[in-house]
């Protein structure tokens, strides 16, 4: 009998601990594009006529000991504040990593590999909720050096700065670059965690900001957003849900036609109606069950974009 | 006369008491100055505290209260090369809100002293007109131990209280 109070309260305790704990966003620091430009660290290609350039972070890694410096100072401080973040370069590694071995596994009994379709691929990539864009520039007067660092927290699904430093430090003689660095990073950490500290109390308060794209499949059933339920279009349907389970009815409708909507600064609560938490799936798959029901009817595929962003292909699976 | 008397008695005994305790002994000082003194050690604010007094004579004790003070309601403005920071605590508002805290904290326990070490050498005393004088130092506080023990205390929020 004692033994089962004893799990019963157990249980209760890892229920209680589960409960109230809102999906904890991803940060990543990773060197900015103009940074990698400067350093030459891009990689440029032929996009069907067009040059492009996008940043080459492995490159950078490899090569570059201040730039693994500013990383390892900054996940160190943050870290300390009780919140680590992830590490672009054990990232990209690890995801080096699992291509090669899912490219191994194979089913004992039929030979089959596991299944992967082009969208697959293409998302394989460093993914995080925040990004922690950094920069920095050395520049000499005489003999006096001085940095220039630049820290920003970029939302990746609003694309909102939502924490900052800047400032340029002390000039001196005689210090070696790193060493400036590390006083830049530790003189500003501070002030960007306090914003930071800012953003997180806002979402607490008035909910997470998301996005949520509708598309429809061209499939020939005739189904779009203009498609009629009684009086109202599937698109008007679709606003009022919006309004309905949104934080204090707090969405912008960016943009829409017959076939897509873009609903922006969406706030959705930090959790569900049972306490757990929620993250843009949970709020768009609420959504696509509501559509199944009658007198609807529709069936629609979820593709998940991250903690922030959301897929609602409506028409088919 | 008498009324003479009584005053004359009155303002002996009122000079007597001042004498007899030293400000910093009960009162904590009320008008100081905070800035940026350079980059502290990883976890220290290096800060330039200036208490104001009329006698010029300010306790050690005195600058610690105001480096601390200061940290966690004021922030303090930057000089070259050295940003300004925020207060630790966010608002000033914070240090009536948490009145039971705070009073322990700056009160009869001085837990505030064990997060600030003034630096040595680094006092000034400048005469203020009539005034009195302005008293400085640096002084150096653990701003991520006070943070942790804040937090701890459920003063104020870490960045992870929210997920």
């Amino acid at each position: 009998m004692k033994r089962q109070i004893l799990i019963l309260a157990m249980l209760c305790l890892a229920a209680l601990a589960a409960y109230g704990q809102a999906k904890k966003p991803k940060l990543m620091v990773v060197p900015s594009d103009n940074w990698c430009q400067q350093h030459g660290f891009m990689q440029t290609f032929d996009n069907q006529g067009i040059t492009e350039n996008i940043p080459d972070y492995q490159a950078a890694l490899l090569k570059d000991a201040d730039l693994n410096n500013v990383i390892s100072k900054i996940n160190i401080l943050m870290a300390d504040k009780g919140f680590p973040l992830t590490d672009l370069q054990q990232t990209l590694k690890s995801i080096r990593n699992l291509s090669a071995e899912d490219a191994l596994i194979q089913s004992k009994s039929t030979g089959a590999s596991l299944a992967e379709s082009p969208l697959d691929r293409l998302r394989r990539t460093a993914k995080c909720d925040i990004i922690l864009e950094l920069s920095w520039q050395v520049s000499t007067i005489g003999p006096k050096k001085t940095i220039t660092y630049n820290l920003r927290g970029l939302d990746a699904y609003t694309n909102k700065q939502v924490a900052g430093a800047q400032g340029t430090g002390a000039p001196s003689f005689s210090a070696e670059l790193s060493t400036l660095l590390e006083e830049a990073v530790q003189n500003n950490m501070d002030n960007f965690c306090a914003q930071l500290m800012t953003h997180f109390q806002d979402l607490e308060t008035n909910g997470r900001e998301v996005t949520l794209d509708i598309k429809v499949f061209d499939d020939g059933s005739g189904i779009d957003l203009e498609s009629e339920y009684g009086d109202l279009e599937l698109a008007e349907i679709i606003d009022n849900w919006m309004t309905d389970n949104t934080v204090n009815h707090r969405f912008n409708k960016t943009d829409a036609t017959e076939n897509y909507i873009l609903y922006e600064q969406v706030r959705i609560p930090l959790y569900k109606n049972n306490g757990n938490a929620q993250d843009t799936q949970d709020f768009a798959r609420n959504l696509r069950n509501y559509l199944k029901q009658p007198p609807y009817n529709i069936p629609s595929k979820l593709i998940n974009r991250g903690l922030g962003r959301c897929l609602l292909v409506i028409g088919q699976k | 006369m008498n009324k003479l008397h009584l005053l004359l008695l009155s303002l002996v005994a009122a000079f007597c008491c001042s004498a007899a305790t030293p400000a910093h002994a009960d009162d904590l000082p009320e008008k100081y100055d905070i800035l940026s003194a350079g980059s502290g050690t990883q976890g220290t604010y290096l800060v330039k505290v200036y208490v104001y007094s009329r006698t010029g004579k300010v306790a050690d004790t005195d600058l610690k209260y105001a480096a601390v003070h200061g940290v966690l309601f004021r922030g303090f403005s930057g000089t070259q090369g050295n940003p300004s920071q925020r207060p630790l605590c966010g608002s000033p508002a914070v240090e009536e809100q948490k009145a039971d805290f705070f009073n322990g904290f700056f009160g009869k326990e001085k837990t505030y002293l064990q997060y600030a070490a003034v630096v040595p050498a680094s006092y000034e005393r400048v005469k203020m007109s009539k005034k009195g004088y302005k008293v400085g130092a640096i002084v150096q506080v653990e701003k991520d131990a006070l943070r942790k023990d804040l937090e701890q205390a459920g003063v104020i929020r870490g960045l992870n209280s929210f997920f």
